[in-house]
C-alpha cells in the first residue's frame, strides 16, 4: 500500500432494515495518520456504518476497502491490523484486567512473550496497573472505559475505531482517554472516532464527517465546517444596565440574529460575516455606554452540529 | 488454543456454581449412596424377633410350643398379667406375644382325637413391624401340624411333639446361589443414580453461565471483529463443552468410586465400568443441553432455574428419588422420553448383572445408545436455534 493510499475506502455503501434506509450512498476515504471524527444524531447510522466496516454486518450495496483490500467477513489478515473500542464495554465480567487484556489480545498475537509486553504496555497506557488483578465488577465507569480501550488496542493496531469511547466517564478519565488517544494517533494509528461531545471531536480530529439520516451531510476539518454555517460569532459585553433603544439599535445591526440583557452583559449572536464586534462597540459607543469586559466566541462545532441537523430532539436509537 | 483457556477460565470462575452443583450436590451424593450400603456375608441369616410367651398350660405339648417359638429369637420376660402384656405390644418391647391357656396341650390331644376344632391360642402383634405376624403364622402352622400328627400317629405327647418336629425340620432349607459375577454393591448403584442431578445441574449451568458471558453481545462483536476464525472460536467452545461434562463426570463417578467402590474395581469391573460410561454419556448429554439453553441465549438466573427443574424432573423420572418400579404407569411412559431413564436402565442392569457377557451387557449399550440420542437431539436444534437467532440479530 502506497503511503498516500486510503486506510479506509468507502463507496456507495447502503445499509437497509426494511424500508429503513440506515446508510444512504455513503462515501469516504480516511487517510493513513488521520484521527477521523463520525459525528451525527442518535440513528444517523454512524454506528451500523462502523458495523458494516467491520464485517459485523451485511449491506446492500457499495463497496468498503481497508489498507487497500475489500474487506469482508473472512478477512482475517485485515482484522488483525484493526482494533475495536466498541460503544459498550465488551470485556469478560469473570476475568482480571490483565486477563481480560490478554485474551482478547490473543486473538490476534498467539506469541506469549510478545504478548505478555504487550499486555504489560496496554495495561501501562490506560494506567490500570493498579487494578490488574481487579474484576470488572469493581472497576469504576471510568476505570472499565479505560479497560475496554486496553482490550481494543493492546495488539498495537494500524486502524483503530472508537465508538463512542467517554461515554459516562468523568472528566478525569475522560482526559486521559483523549490524551491516549493523541498518542496512539502520534505513535502511528489511523483512529475513527465517534462522539457526542464536540470539545473531544474538535480537540482530536483531523477531519470530520457529519452523518444525517443515513447520509453524509458535511465534512472536513472542524474549520471548514465552521466555514460552512450561517452562524457567527457571539458577543458579550459587559455593560451594567441598558436602556431597551440602544438594544434595538443593536438588534437592528446587519448580521445580528439575536441580543439580549442578562446579568449585566450584552449577549449578541451574530451571523456570519465581518465587522460584528466593532460595530457593536460602535452602537454602544454612540449611546455613550461604558462597558467592562468584551468577549468573542467564534462558532463551535456544537454551532455547526446544530445548524446541520438542526434542533428537533431525535427519539431514534 | 486461547480461546478455549479464556473459556476454562471464566469457567473456573464460576466458583460457587461449581461449589453447590458440583462439590455439594456431589457428596449428597454419596450420603445418600452410604446410607444404602448393604454388605455382603455370603450367607443367610434369620433376623430374629423379640418375643414373649406365656405358658400357663404347663403341659408338653405347651413347652414344644414355646420352645419352637422362642428358637432362633430374642426371648423377653413378660409378667403374666393385663396390663404387662398390654405395654410389652403398645411399646413395642416384642413382636410378638403367646399367651398359651391352661389345659391347651389337653385339649389340643382331646380335639384331635375327637376330630373336633382345636383350643385357640392367644397372641398379640405388634404393629409396628411385620415380624410378629409372620411368627404368628409359623406359630399356627406348628400348632397344626401337633394336631395332625395327634389325628393320624396319636400315641403319647411325645411322640406328636417328635413327629411334628422331624416334620418341621424338612420344611424349609436355604441354600446360597453363587453368581458368575460379583454383585455391584448397592451404594454404588443408589449414587450413581442420584448422580444424575448433580451431573445435570452442574454441568447445565457451568456451561449455559460460559456461553452467556462469551455471547453477550459487545464481548460477540469484538471477538467477530478480530482475526479468530468461527473454526477456531467453534471448536473451542466444544471442548469447553466436553471438558466441563468430562470434570462434572469424572468428579461424580470418582468421587462414588473412591468413597462407595472400592471392593467393586476388583470385585465387579465391568458392572463398575458400564455405570461409570453411563455417568458420562449422561454428563455429556447434560452438557449439550447446556449447549442448547446457551444458543438460546438464557440469562444466568434463567440457566440456574432450569438446571434446578429440569435436573429435578429427569432425576426423579430417571428413578434417582423413588425407584422406577414405583413410579406410576403413566410417569413411566414419560420417563422413557429423558435420557435418565436410560441411564438408570443401564445402572440397575449393571447392577444386578448375574453374570458378564455379550447377552447381559450388549442391551445396556443399546440403552446408553439411546440416551446418547439425546444429547446428539439437543446439540442439533441447539446449532439450528442458534443460527437462527445469530441472523435476526444481525438483521
Amino acid at each position: 500500500m502506497a503511503s498516500n493510499e486510503a486506510v479506509v475506502r468507502i463507496r456507495n455503501l447502503v445499509k437497509r432494515y426494511g424500508e429503513l434506509v440506515a446508510v444512504d450512498h455513503l462515501s469516504l476515504d480516511i487517510a493513513p495518520g488521520e484521527v477521523f471524527g463520525l459525528l451525527g444524531p442518535n440513528g444517523s447510522g454512524k454506528t451500523t456504518t462502523i458495523n458494516c466496516i467491520l464485517q459485523l454486518l451485511s449491506y446492500d450495496h457499495g463497496e468498503i476497502e481497508l489498507f487497500g483490500q475489500p474487506m469482508r467477513p473472512t478477512s482475517y489478515q485485515l482484522k488483525r491490523r484493526i482494533g475495536v473500542v466498541p460503544q459498550e464495554v465488551a470485556v469478560f465480567d469473570e476475568l482480571t484486567v490483565r486477563e481480560n487484556v490478554d485474551s482478547f489480545c490473543a486473538l490476534y498475537v498467539s506469541d506469549r512473550m510478545r504478548r505478555r509486553e504487550l499486555v504489560d504496555a496496554a495495561i501501562d497506557f490506560v494506567g490500570l496497573q493498579r487494578f490488574e488483578s481487579f474484576r470488572p465488577k469493581k472497576l469504576s465507569g471510568g476505570l472499565l472505559r479505560r479497560l475496554n480501550i486496553a482490550c481494543g488496542v493492546a495488539h498495537r493496531p494500524e486502524l483503530i475505531i472508537m465508538d463512542e469511547p467517554t461515554v459516562a466517564v468523568d472528566p478525569q478519565s475522560r482526559e486521559s482517554i483523549l490524551s491516549g488517544i493523541e498518542r496512539l494517533n502520534a505513535e502511528g494509528a489511523t483512529v475513527i472516532y465517534t462522539s457526542h461531545y464536540m470539545e473531544e471531536v474538535e480537540r482530536l480530529c483531523s477531519r470530520i464527517l457529519i452523518m444525517d439520516h443515513g447520509r453524509s451531510v458535511a465534512s472536513g476539518t472542524a474549520d471548514e465546517l465552521k466555514g460552512m454555517i450561517g452562524t457567527g460569532e457571539k458577543v458579550s459585553v459587559e455593560v451594567g444596565e441598558m436602556d431597551e433603544a440602544t438594544l434595538e439599535r443593536v438588534r437592528s445591526l446587519p448580521h445580528v440574529r439575536t441580543a439580549e440583557m442578562h446579568a449585566g452583559m450584552l449577549r449578541v449572536q451574530c451571523a456570519s460575516g465581518a465587522h460584528n464586534l466593532s460595530d457593536v462597540l460602535g452602537v454602544l459607543a454612540e449611546a455613550g455606554r461604558s462597558y467592562g469586559r468584551v468577549l468573542s466566541e467564534p462558532p463551535t462545532l456544537n454551532d455547526v452540529f446544530l445548524e446541520i441537523t438542526g434542533r428537533a430532539l431525535r427519539d431514534d436509537a | 488454543m486461547t480461546t478455549f483457556r479464556t473459556y476454562l477460565e471464566i469457567f473456573l470462575s464460576h466458583r460457587v456454581y461449581i461449589a453447590i452443583y458440583l462439590v455439594m450436590l456431589s457428596l449428597v451424593g454419596v450420603i445418600i449412596g452410604l446410607s444404602a450400603y448393604s454388605g455382603t456375608t455370603g450367607e443367610f441369616q434369620v433376623a430374629p424377633a423379640n418375643v414373649a410367651v406365656i405358658d400357663r398350660d404347663g403341659s408338653e405339648l405347651s413347652g414344644a410350643l414355646t420352645r419352637h417359638v422362642l428358637q432362633g429369637n430374642n426371648q423377653v420376660e413378660v409378667a403374666d398379667e393385663k396390663r404387662a402384656i398390654q405395654d410389652a405390644v403398645a411399646r413395642d418391647q416384642v413382636s410378638y406375644l403367646l399367651v398359651i391357656p391352661e389345659g391347651w396341650g389337653e385339649g389340643l390331644l382331646d380335639a384331635a382325637r375327637r376330630g373336633t376344632q382345636a383350643p385357640n391360642l392367644e397372641t398379640y402383634v405388634s404393629y409396628y413391624s411385620g415380624m410378629g405376624r409372620l411368627l404368628d403364622i409359623e406359630v399356627t402352622g406348628y400348632a397344626d401340624g401337633l394336631y395332625g400328627m395327634a389325628a393320624t400317629l396319636g400315641g403319647s405327647a411325645a411322640n406328636v411333639i417328635a413327629a411334628t418336629d422331624d416334620a418341621w425340620e424338612g420344611s424349609t432349607q436355604v441354600s446360597m446361589v453363587k453368581q458368575a459375577a460379583a454383585p455391584l454393591p448397592t451404594s454404588i448403584a443408589v449414587a450413581a443414580e442420584f448422580a444424575s442431578y448433580p451431573i445435570f445441574s452442574s454441568a447445565m449451568v457451568c456451561i449455559a453461565v460460559l456461553m452467556s458471558s462469551v455471547g453477550r453481545r459487545p464481548v460477540r462483536d469484538r471477538r467477530l471483529a478480530s482475526p479468530e476464525t468461527a473454526r477456531a472460536r467453534n471448536l473451542a467452545l466444544l471442548g469447553a463443552c466436553v471438558t466441563i461434562a468430562l470434570v462434572t463426570w469424572a468428579w461424580n463417578f470418582g468421587l462414588e468410586v473412591a468413597v462407595l467402590g472400592g471392593s467393586a474395581l476388583a470385585g465387579s469391573p465391568v458392572q463398575l465400568a458400564l455405570v461409570g460410561a453411563a455417568l458420562l454419556v449422561y454428563a455429556l448429554v447434560s452438557a449439550s443441553v447446556g449447549f442448547l439453553a446457551g444458543q438460546l441465549g438464557v440469562s444466568e438466573n434463567a440457566a440456574n432455574a432450569l438446571a434446578n427443574i429440569l435436573g429435578m424432573v429427569m432425576s426423579f423420572l430417571g428413578g434417582a428419588w423413588t425407584g422406577l418400579s414405583l413410579l406410576p404407569d403413566e410417569l413411566l411412559a414419560v420417563a422413557h422420553f429423558t435420557p435418565a431413564y436410560w441411564v438408570t436402565l443401564v445402572v440397575e442392569g449393571a447392577a444386578s448383572m448375574g453374570e458378564v457377557s455379550a447377552a447381559t451387557v450388549l442391551p445396556l449399550m443399546g440403552d446408553l445408545g439411546v440416551c446418547a440420542l439425546f444429547g446428539v437431539t439437543a446439540v442439533l436444534v441447539g446449532l439450528v436455534l442458534g443460527r437462527s437467532r445469530s441472523r435476526t440479530q444481525v438483521a
